[in-house]
C-alpha cells in the first residue's frame, strides 16, 4: 500500500458557550504522498495550525475523516502508530524539551515505544547523526543555540523513524544561522531518508524550495500546487500575502520580456539559470 | 544632533563567575534625531543588550551611554528614562496582564501620573495608529486576541506615552503578513509625524533595507560596521562569510557578481536588483545576434 | 541574561558527579535526618557540617559558590539566630530591662543555625551535582517499592522532572518580564501598597499565562511523541547503575551516620 495522508471532508469547529460554532477549518480535502515537501502558508486564523495538529490525529476532525496511511486518526487503536508516523515540531523549541541532556531528550519518544535499550540506542545515535547534534549529545539543551534547540526537537521525533514530519512555525522563533541550518537538515532528511516535510512557515522565501504549496485561507484551501503556480495566481495576493524575492524579481523580468524560466522562485534556481 | 550617544561601550554578563560572558565589546556609536537606525545582528550579537543600554535598564560595566546629552550611570536621570524612551521588547505580547486592551494601555499611562480625558484620548489615539479599530477591541481582554493584534496592542502601549525615542526589538518576529504590515505602517508613521527617533533591532533585513536611514551591524559582541545602509550591506557581505543576513536579492547579487556575472552589487532595492539582471540579459541577446 | 540561581546544576565530572543519584538521595536523607533529629548536640552537628564541606570539596563545584546562595538567605538565618536567642527561657547571661539573653538560648541559636546550614548545604549540594532528569530517576527508583501501593510512581517522578526543567526557564521569563513592565513604568520598589499591588499583578499575570502556555505546548508535545500517563516504560536506556564507587560512598555515609548517633 502506497503511504499518503488524506483528509476527506475534514472540518473542526470549536463550540463557545453562548455563540455559534466558529469553523477553523471547513470541508478540507487533501492528500500528501509520502516523500513530498510540502509548504503550509496562510494568515493567521486561516487554520494552518488546526490542520497541522490533525494530521497525527491531536485534533480529531469535528466532521469528515484523516487518513494516516490507511489509518483512521479518530480511531483510538492506532493512536500510538499514528503519533509514530507523523512526528511533529512546535514553534517554540523551548517548550517541548523535557530533558535536561541532549541524548536523553532525543531517546524519550523511543522509550516511549518501548523499543529494546540496544535498539533505542541505535536509533538515538543515527537521529543525532542526521540532524547534526552528534557532538552536542551529552550537552545541556539550554546551552544550545535556536537553530540546534529546533534541530534537536526533530531529532527527538525522528527516534520514532516517523514517515512524516509536521512542523508549525519551526523558525519564527530563530535568527538567519539557525533557520539556514533547520531548513538545510530539513532538505537533507527529505532528500535522503525520502521523509515528507509538512513546514508552515510565515516567510515565503523558506517555502519557496519546496514542490508543493498549500495556501490556507479561512479555514479552506484556497491554493494547492508547484511555488512558482501559486506565487504567481492572484489568489495569492487576495490571501493576504507577498511572493518571495526572487519570484518577483522572476515576474518583473517576465514582464519585461526577457526569456527566462517562469519555474524560478529561489535563490539557487536563478543563479543557476543565470551562471550556467 | 545626537539623542543617543555610546561610547566604548561593553557589557559583561556574571563577571567573576564561570559563566562570564562578554556581551557588548566597546561599541561606539551615535543616533541623531528623528532617525530611523536600524541594528542588524544575529542571536547573540549584543543587539538585545545594547538596547537595553538606551533606555537605563541595564548600565555598561564599561565606557558611558549618554541619553540627550545625559549619562545613563547617573541613577536618577536614569529612572526618569522610561517616560523619553519607549522600549518594546521581543515577544511583547507575552507581558500583557490587564483584562481589558483599555486597561492594558493605561498601565503606563497610569505611571506616567496622567489622569481621565487624556488617558481615553491618548488609548484611542494610539490603537488607530498600529491598524486596531478602538470600538472593537477596547474592552476585549488582549490575551483574547490573535496573535498578530496582540503584538499591535503592545505596540500601541508604548506608543501611547508618546516617546521621543521608539526602541524596537525585533517588533516583526512570528507575526503574520498582515500584522506586520500594520506594525511597519506604524512606526515609520511615528517617525515621519512625531518626528520621533527609532532604533529598531531585527535580524530579518526585509524589513530595515526600506525603512531605516543608517543601519549598524553587530557580531559577537562587536560593532562591524556603522552608517549608510550601502556601506552596511557592502561591509556585511565582507564579514558574513554565509551571507545569511543579507536579503534575498542582495544575496542573489553577489553571487552573480562571484560568478563573474557583470553586475553591480551597491544597489538597495527588488526594482534595482531586477534592472540589473535585465540589462545583463540584454547584453546576451545582443550578443547572440 | 540571567543571574545564577542558587542550586543550579553545574555541569562536571568529579567523583560526586559521577555517584548514582540515589546514593546521592540517600546521603541527602541521612544528613538532614541527623541534623534535625531533636536534641542534637552542636558536636555532632558540627561534624555532619564538616563532613558536607569535604564533600563540597570533591564535587568540585567550588565552596565560594555554594556559600553565595546563602546571601539571599541570610535574612532568615539572621531572624531565627536572634528569635532562639532573645525568646528561649534558662539561665540568664545578660539582661538590659525586660530583654534576656540566656545560655539555652545562645546554645539554641547556633544549633538552630547550624541545622539550617547543614540543610540548605545539602540540598544544594545534591542539585548543583545532580541533573534533574537524573534526580527524578533517582526518586522513581527509590520510590518504586510504592507501585505495590498503587502509588503512580512513574508519573510523580515525570512531575518532579518537568518541574524541576523549567524553574531555570520561568525565572528568565519572570526577569524578561520584569524588565518589560519597568520599560513601561512599573515601580517595583514603590513605598505605596495599591501601586505595588498593581506592578505584581503586572509580573504575576503574563507569567502565570505564559506559563500555561508552556504547559500546554509540552503535553501537546509530549503526546506527539507517544507519551501517555497510564503506560508503563519498560525500557529507561540511560539507565542507573550501582557502581563500586557508590557502594565506598554508602559505606561512607554510613559511617557518619553511626559515628553521629553514637
Amino acid at each position: 500500500m502506497d503511504g499518503r495522508i488524506e483528509l476527506i471532508d475534514a472540518t473542526k469547529e470549536y463550540k463557545h458557550a453562548g455563540s455559534p460554532p466558529v469553523s477553523a477549518l471547513n470541508c478540507v480535502n487533501l492528500s500528501i504522498r509520502q516523500g513530498e515537501f510540502v509548504g503550509m502558508v496562510g494568515l493567521n486564523a486561516s487554520g494552518k495550525t488546526t490542520l497541522a495538529r490533525m494530521l497525527n490525529g491531536l485534533i480529531l476532525p469535528s466532521r469528515g475523516k484523516v487518513l494516516v496511511n490507511g489509518l483512521d486518526t479518530a480511531d483510538l487503536a492506532q493512536k500510538k502508530e499514528i503519533r509514530r508516523l507523523v512526528g511533529m515540531v512546535f514553534q517554540n523549541p523551548d517548550n517541548q524539551i523535557i530533558n535536561p541532556i541532549v541524548e536523553e531528550e532525543v531517546a524519550f519518544a523511543a522509550e516511549n515505544l518501548n523499543l529494546s535499550p540496544a535498539e533505542v540506542r541505535r536509533r538515538v545515535d543515527w537521529a543525532l547523526e542526521v540532524s547534526g547534534l552528534a557532538d552536542l549529545r551529552h550537552h545541556a539543551p539550554q546551552m544550545l543555540s535556536g537553530g540546534q534547540k529546533q534541530r534537536l526537537a526533530v531529532a527527538a521525533v525522528l527516534v520514532m523513524q516517523p514517515s512524516y514530519l509536521v512542523l508549525d512555525e519551526p523558525t519564527s522563533m530563530l535568527d538567519e544561522d539557525g533557520r539556514y541550518e533547520l531548513i538545510k537538515t530539513l532538505q537533507d532528511l527529505n532528500r535522503q531518508q525520502r521523509l515528507s516535510i509538512i513546514m508552515i512557515s510565515h516567510r515565503m522565501e523558506e517555502v519557496a524550495p519546496a514542490e508543493r504549496i498549500i495556501v490556507l485561507h479561512q479555514g479552506t484551501v484556497y491554493l494547492d500546487g508547484p511555488p512558482a503556480e501559486v506565487f504567481r495566481s492572484p489568489r495569492f495576493a487576495l490571501a493576504g500575502l507577498k511572493p518571495p524575492p526572487i519570484a518577483r524579481l522572476t515576474n518583473s523580468l517576465l514582464r519585461q520580456g526577457h526569456p527566462i524560466d517562469d519555474r524560478i522562485v529561489t535563490l539557487e534556481q536563478m543563479v543557476e539559470f543565470l551562471c550556467r | 544632533m545626537p539623542v543617543i550617544e555610546t561610547k566604548e561601550l561593553t557589557h559583561i554578563y556574571l563577571a567573576g563567575t564561570p559563566y562570564e560572558k562578554k556581551a557588548l565589546n566597546q561599541v561606539s556609536l551615535s543616533i541623531n534625531k528623528g532617525e530611523l537606525f536600524g541594528i542588524i545582528g544575529a542571536n547573540g550579537s549584543g543587539k538585545s543588550t545594547l538596547i537595553q543600554h538606551f533606555n537605563g535598564l541595564l548600565t555598561p560595566s564599561c565606557g558611558t551611554v549618554r541619553v540627550y546629552g545625559k549619562d545613563t550611570a547617573n541613577r536618577s536621570c536614569r529612572n526618569e528614562l522610561w517616560k523619553k524612551v519607549g522600549l518594546m521588547f521581543q515577544f511583547p505580547e507575552q507581558q500583557l496582564f490587564a483584562s481589558t486592551v483599555f486597561d492594558e494601555l493605561a498601565f503606563g499611562l497610569k505611571n506616567m501620573g496622567l489622569e481621565g480625558w487624556e488617558i481615553e484620548n491618548r488609548v484611542e489615539e494610539a490603537l488607530l495608529q498600529v491598524g486596531l479599530n478602538p470600538k472593537e477591541v477596547i474592552k476585549v481582554p488582549p490575551l483574547g486576541l490573535s496573535g498578530g493584534a496582540r503584538r499591535q496592542v503592545a505596540l500601541a502601549c508604548i506608543l501611547a506615552m508618546r516617546p521621543t525615542i521608539l526602541v524596537l526589538d525585533e517588533p516583526t518576529a512570528g507575526v503574520d503578513p498582515s500584522a506586520s504590515e500594520h506594525i511597519l505602517k506604524a512606526i515609520k508613521k511615528m517617525q515621519r509625524e512625531q518626528q520621533a527617533t527609532v532604533v529598531m533591532v531585527s535580524h530579518y533585513v526585509n524589513d530595515l533595507i526600506f525603512l531605516a536611514d543608517k543601519l549598524a551591524f553587530l557580531k559577537e559582541g562587536r560593532l562591524l560596521s556603522y552608517g549608510d545602509k550601502k556601506t552596511v550591506f557592502r561591509d556585511m557581505a565582507q564579514w558574513d562569510v554565509n551571507d545569511l543576513i543579507l536579503p534575498e536579492h542582495l544575496k542573489l547579487m553577489h553571487r552573480l557578481a562571484a560568478y563573474g556575472l557583470p553586475v553591480n552589487t551597491e544597489i538597495l532595492t527588488l526594482e534595482e536588483a531586477a534592472a540589473e539582471i535585465s540589462r545583463v540579459m540584454e547584453e546576451w541577446a545582443r550578443c547572440e545576434r | 541574561m540571567r543571574e545564577m540561581i542558587t542550586g543550579q546544576y553545574i555541569m562536571g565530572d568529579s567523583i560526586i558527579h559521577c555517584l548514582d543519584p540515589r546514593t546521592k538521595l540517600i546521603g541527602c536523607l541521612v544528613v538532614i535526618v541527623v541534623a534535625v533529629w531533636p536534641r542534637q548536640t552542636i558536636t555532632i552537628l558540627l561534624f555532619n557540617l564538616a563532613f558536607i564541606i569535604i564533600v563540597i570539596y570533591f564535587a568540585e563545584v567550588g565552596v565560594g559558590r555554594v556559600l553565595r546562595g546563602l546571601r539571599s538567605l541570610k535574612l532568615i538565618f539572621l531572624l531565627t539566630f536572634i528569635c532562639q536567642v532573645f525568646l528561649t527561657r534558662g539561665d540568664p547571661l545578660w539582661s538590659w530591662g525586660s530583654i534576656v539573653i540566656t545560655r539555652q538560648g545562645i546554645d539554641l541559636g547556633i544549633n538552630t543555625f547550624l541545622r539550617l546550614l547543614i540543610l540548605f548545604l545539602s540540598a544544594s549540594l545534591l542539585t548543583m551535582t545532580t541533573s534533574t532528569l537524573k534526580i527524578s530517576a533517582g526518586l522513581e527508583s527509590l520510590l518504586s517499592p510504592l507501585k505495590y501501593l498503587r502509588f503512580p510512581v512513574q508519573q510523580f517522578a515525570m512531575i518532579i522532572n518537568i518541574a524541576l526543567r523549567f524553574i531555570p526557564t520561568i525565572t528568565e521569563e519572570a526577569e524578561h518580564i520584569v524588565r518589560a513592565q519597568k520599560s513601561r513604568g512599573a515601580q517595583f520598589d514603590s513605598g505605596s501598597l495599591s501601586i505595588r499591588l498593581r506592578t505584581v499583578m503586572a509580573l504575576l499575570i503574563p507569567l502565570l499565562a505564559a506559563s500555561l502556555q508552556r504547559a500546554t505546548d509540552l503535553a501537546w508535545a509530549m503526546e506527539s511523541r507517544c507519551y501517555t500517563s497510564d503506560g508503563q516504560i519498560y525500557s529507561r536506556v540511560y539507565k542507573l547503575h550501582f557502581a563500586q564507587r557508590d557502594l565506598i560512598a554508602m559505606g561512607v555515609i554510613s559511617i557518619v551516620l553511626l559515628l553521629a548517633i553514637l
